[in-house]
Order: C-alpha cells, then structure tokens, then sequence
C-alpha cells in the first residue's frame, strides 16, 4: 500500500562535536579510509555496492526520513554515493583513471561537511533494504560513513562522552553509575518488589555460576524501575538463576553507531564480564541494539566465547508459553499498540514472542500497519535519540511517520520495549501532542503478574 | 551496409560476446573470490548459507516489491524483465542464428509470444525511463548509464522487431539490421562495465551483506596503529 506522503518538511540536523585541532580534513579522511580498507573488510562491500547500484530510489519510497523531507539528501542510495563515489575516485583504478579524463575534483572539506550531516539523518532503520531489488545495506553504509567521519574527529558528542565513560571511566558504563549508587536501586527495587508481592524478590549481584548474567541498558537502572521489577518477577516466578555483575551491568554499545573499535571494545568487556561470572548464557534487557550488538556481534569479536544470548522478551515468552509465568488478564483494560524496534525486529528475530506475550493477557491489542520486519522506525535509531539537539529533526521528521501510526491506532498504552525507542517515543508522544503512554512490556507483566 | 552488417554479426558480435562473457566471468570470480577472503577475515565464519540462500530467493522475487511504496514501478521493471530475458534467449530467430553459427539450439517461443514480449518490452521500457525522470529521488541521482541504457536496450527491441516483421518496417531493412546488430553488440559491450552486470552479480548481494557485517576482529586496533593514533584517549 502507498503512504501518503507527509506534507514536506526539512530540519537541519546539526550536533555538537568535540573540539578537534585544525587538520587537512580531505587528507585525513582519506587516510583514515585507506587504513580501514586495509584491515577490515570494507573494500569487497564497497566494490559489489559501486556495480550494483541501480539509481531507481526504491529505498526513498520506504525511507521514514524521505517521506517527509522529499530530499535528495535523505535517499538512501543518494547518501551511500557519498561514500561510494570518495571510494571510486580515491581507491580504484578505474576510478583514478576515469577521474584523470573528467576531471572528477578530489574529495574536498564540502564533502566531509555533507557527509557530516547525511550520515546522522540516516537512522540506520535498514528499512530502505526491504525494497533495494539489488540487496544493497544501505545501513552498512552509513554504519561505515559514521566510523570514517568519527577516525578524523568528527562525531556527536553525545555519543563520545558515552563511550568515554564507558571505556576509561571510573564508572565503567555509559550513565556514569557507581556501583554503590547501582546497589542501592536494586536494594530499593527489592523492597518495592516486598511491598507488592509480599514475597523477597531478589536482583542477584555478582552470584557466580548462575544461568544467566544480566545486561539490560543501563539507563533503565535510572529510568526504568518497573521493566526491572517485572523482570525479576518473571524470574522470581521461573526460579531460573541469574545475576547482575558488579564489573558490568551496561548492555548499551553506542560503539555500533560510530566506531567499530569501540564497538569491539564494548562488546569484549560484556564477555569479559560474563566469563568472571561463569554464567552459562548471556540475557540482554530489552533494549534493541544492546540485543542486536550481543546477539550478533558477540560471535564476531568474542574470541573463544560466545555464550548464548538471550534476549528477556525470548525468555518472558519462553515462561508464559510453558505455564511457568501466569498473567492476569483483567489487569490491562486499556487499548495496546506495539512498536518493533528495528535493530532485532527488522531480522525477525524478536516480533512474535512481544505479541505472544501481550496476547497472553491484553484484550485490546491493535497493530500498527506496518509491523513487525517492515516497522517504521522510531525516529532515534542509530544512537540519534541520545544527541538532544536533534530533537526537533527526531520527533518532526526522523519520527513523524510513527506519530501518525501511533495516532490511527487510537491506543492509551504503546508498547516500546528497547530502551532508546522509549525516549524518543514519549518525544514524539509529546511534540506531536498525542494522547497516549509510553510504557515497557515488562512494566504491564509486573502489573499483571500472579506470583 | 551489407559489409558493416556481416561485420556486426560476425567478428564483432563475436569480440561483444567474449567482452560480456570474460567480463562477468571475471565479476562471479572476484565476487567469489572476496567473499572467500571475507570469510576468512572475519570475526564469526559461521554462514548458514540455506539461511542466506533463502533471503536471496525471497530478494530476487520480483512479485514482492508489488507490496511496498512504488507497486507501479515495480510492475513495470517485472514486465520489462520478462522481455529482456526470453527474447533474446528464446526468439526464432535468434536461435536460428546460433544453430547456424555454433550448431546449438533450443526450443523457442512461439512467435507471437516473442512478439507480444518484445512490444511490451519496448512499451514498459519508455515508461521505465518516464518513471525515472518524473520521480524525484531517481531523477536527482541518475547517472549517465540510467538515462542511456534504457532507450538503448528499446533501439535494441524496436530495430529487432522491425527486422522481424517487414511489412511494418518504414525503412530499409539493411538499415534497421544495421542498428539492431550494432545497438545489441554495444549493449553486450557494455554489460560488464554497467549496471547490466547485476545478472550476475545480484545472487551474491546478500552473502556480501552477511559476511561484512561479520566485522574483522582487531581491525579496529590496526587502524589505530596505521593512523599512528595508538594510545589516544577516546
């Protein structure tokens, strides 16, 4: 079915970067691109994307960003040129030679200042990979524009400070928790849980052995208290071990949306973690990309290790399904809608096990249209939602399209389990002034839970 | 005339064919090729290649983008598809020719599908490049190749079908032959060196996929080291 396209709107999109000395920018990047295509495995990717483009713009039509801007900026396979055609002109052949008889200018600082804003417009949903008859990624892409700006300097600030602190930081994640400061939620979260329930519902710390080692995204520890809850209760009601780990307790990798070093680095700490605790399997919250970035990546840079990962919506289903967890289904009379977030929905790998959850005890469950593998992004992916001054750019045009999803569907609650979509979701709740709530699957499982 | 004909269907269709071929030979080999060194490179080799398999199937189908935001265009590029493919393949006389030539032939179209195909290749590849031209996103990045090919490749089919049926020929037969051959002996040019070369290369776009989001484990350290940036705070 064709949307209608939105009335056209474009906002700049500008972030804040850290100060960087005065540098031959063109130079640099291209070093910096030259380095990468020596060690990794770019080059083979950005050879099969030069031949295969087809310029037919399928991807525009199914691009979020594209329907409301209509900017030839915001076509996917218009952005992935930028880095395509630096590739041709700089690093092949026949691209030195056709640039000899044309007379193709070099890479210049305009270039870089394009690219700088292109490749954060992108929220790097993939969705524009649902219709590329060619098979291109274009969020591979944007994934590579990101890391080569981000080697010269250029990257949000947002972002940066995150990783920093999360690397070389005292705190060892990205919300700068100490772990004092992490003992006493859970200690609180514990006697709220007493309260409720009537029953010592524990969050298990540093317990060695256990089944599962936790790594929900950190910010819920701050932001989250019923998500936790009601996955201790779930666990509570499994009797399935598991634990927090005092050396790691951050599922966040903000290194996938810039920088596959600190992506690497992330990732590792997380095994590094899981191997202290001698857990058998890994159980990431239900944050999208901190699922995706363990699921996926833990195989690619974990070395020897590779625990099974889990995400806690798997599980959660995995419990209802075998009776082990029981829902009340008188609680939640208010109309449910679901949003898949994309970076585990857009493989299919967690869309059914959410509905089986929610269809275990919700009545009035509508769909957004469309879902599941072909969702609209929220407008925040590719760790756009943590760059506040891009606001306006996420709620009014990166988010737009959600917002009339969210108002056709007429629900009071929306579903948004991973982390990042539930802040910007509520920012798209407010900007676009609809009347709803954002809530997390497990804080309606907490409500609805028999224990 | 006759000269440059005999000429466009011997050795020049000849040295076209050993381009197109050679050419994406050498395209399936280095495709085959990189992937091997992927693989190899990366960080998890596991390739459930009936998974990848199964997603090429699923992109290859044409009937599904009938689905998604540009149906219309989509309907177009299918039927033009149809044409291209069996025509040349299938087409009386074309496999006259090769039997002829190399003594190999097979079964054809019966001719009046052949010439249903080669009208509607014709009619969808005029709108093909209509479509390019009034959609925005398409016509702002169009290269050279995209606004080129199509009314090459609808010369191809016009000259082809006017060869075919003379009576609906305006011009001289040696001069529509002439731009038949001469038009299919670029394209068959060409092939390697445009876009055309998706043929071969499309079965291949989700292995590449899979296999460079496999990232190289310490590539990022060695960057490091290649910018003389070791040791650099983040």
């Amino acid at each position: 079915m064709n949307p209608k396209m939105l009335p056209v709107l474009n906002v700049p999109v500008k972030y804040h970067i850290e100060p960087v000395p005065p540098m031959d920018r063109p130079r640099r990047f291209l070093e910096a691109f030259a380095a990468v295509l020596r060690h990794s495995n770019y080059g083979f990717l950005l050879d099969h994307f030069s031949r295969m483009g087809a310029k037919c713009a399928m991807c525009a039509a199914e691009c979020p960003v594209y329907q409301v801007t209509a900017s030839d900026a915001d076509v996917p396979c218009s952005r992935s040129e930028l880095v395509l055609k630096t590739y041709r002109r700089h690093f092949t052949a026949e691209g030195r030679m056709m640039a000899r008889v044309l007379g193709t200018p070099p890479l210049s600082d305009a270039d870089i200042d394009k690219m700088t804003e292109a490749f954060y417009r992108c929220t790097a949903c993939r969705r524009c990979n649902l219709q590329c008859p060619m098979g291109l990624d274009h969020g591979l892409i944007t994934h590579l524009g990101r890391y080569l700006l981000s080697e010269i300097g250029i990257a949000p600030k947002a972002l940066v400070v995150s990783v920093r602190e999360q690397l070389q930081g005292k705190s060892g994640n990205t919300s700068a928790i100490p772990v004092p400061a992490l003992l006493n939620t859970l200690e609180f979260l514990e006697e709220d849980l007493k309260e409720k329930f009537g029953k010592d519902i524990k969050f298990p710390v540093d317990q060695e052995g256990a089944e599962y080692v936790f790594f929900p995204a950190v910010s819920d520890y701050l932001l989250e208290p019923d998500v936790l809850m009601g996955m201790a209760a779930v666990f509570h009601a499994t009797g399935d071990s598991w634990t927090i780990g005092t050396g790691n307790f951050d599922g966040i990798n903000y290194g996938l949306f810039y920088n596959d070093r600190h992506f690497e680095a992330i990732v590792k700490r997380e095994v590094a973690e899981w191997k202290r605790l001698k857990a058998k399997k890994m159980l990431i919250g239900e944050c999208g990309h901190a699922s995706r970035t363990a699921k996926a990546f833990i195989p690619v840079f974990g070395g020897d290790y590779k625990p099974e990962v889990v995400n806690v919506l798997e599980y959660t289903d995995r419990a209802i399904q075998s009776g082990k967890v029981k829902l009340r289904k008188d609680v939640i009379k208010e109309r449910v809608t679901y949003h898949d977030p994309c970076n585990y929905a857009r493989s299919g790998w967690i869309v059914d096990q959410p509905r089986r959850i929610i269809r275990s005890f919700i009545q009035d469950f509508v769909e957004m249209e469309p879902h599941g593998k072909e969702n609209y992004c929220c407008g925040g992916g590719g760790g756009t939602v943590s760059i506040d001054e891009m606001r306006e750019f996420r709620t009014m045009v990166g988010g737009k399209r959600k917002a009339e999803q969210l108002r056709a569907t007429g629900a009071h609650y929306v579903i948004a389990p991973c982390a990042n979509c539930k802040k910007q979701v509520k920012e798209v709740i407010e900007d676009h002034k609809l009347d709803m709530e954002l809530i997390g699957l497990h804080d309606l499982i907490l409500r609805a839970i028999e224990l | 005339m006759d000269t440059l004909i005999q000429f466009g269907r011997g050795p020049l269709f000849r040295f076209a064919v050993v381009v197109a071929l050679l050419g994406l030979a050498r395209y399936v080999v280095l495709s085959a090729w990189g992937l091997r060194r992927a693989r190899q490179r990366a960080g998890d080799k596991r390739l459930d290649f009936g998974a990848v398999a199964s997603r090429t199937f699923t992109v290859l189908n044409p009937f599904r983008y009938l689905a998604g935001n540009r149906a219309f265009y989509t309907a177009l590029s299918v039927l033009f598809h149809f044409g291209v493919i069996l025509v040349p393949i299938f087409f009386a006389g074309h496999i006259r020719l090769w039997r002829r030539g190399i003594g190999l032939g097979w079964p054809a179209l019966p001719a009046s599908l052949s010439d249903w195909l080669t009208l509607l290749s014709i009619a969808t590849g005029v709108l093909l490049l209509i479509a390019r031209a009034w959609y925005p996103a398409s016509r702002g990045m169009s290269r050279p190749q995209d606004w080129l090919l199509p009314p090459l490749i609808v010369l191809a089919f016009l000259s082809g079908y006017l060869v075919a049926h003379p009576g609906s020929n305006p011009f001289s037969l040696n001069l529509v032959t002439l731009v038949h051959v001469g038009v299919c002996d670029l394209l068959l040019i060409l092939t390697p060196f445009t876009k055309i070369a998706h043929c071969v290369m499309l079965p291949y776009s989700q292995y590449v996929n899979e296999m460079c989001w496999r990232l190289v484990p310490g590539a990022g350290q060695e960057v490091l080291k290649t910018l003389g940036k070791e040791g650099q705070p983040v």
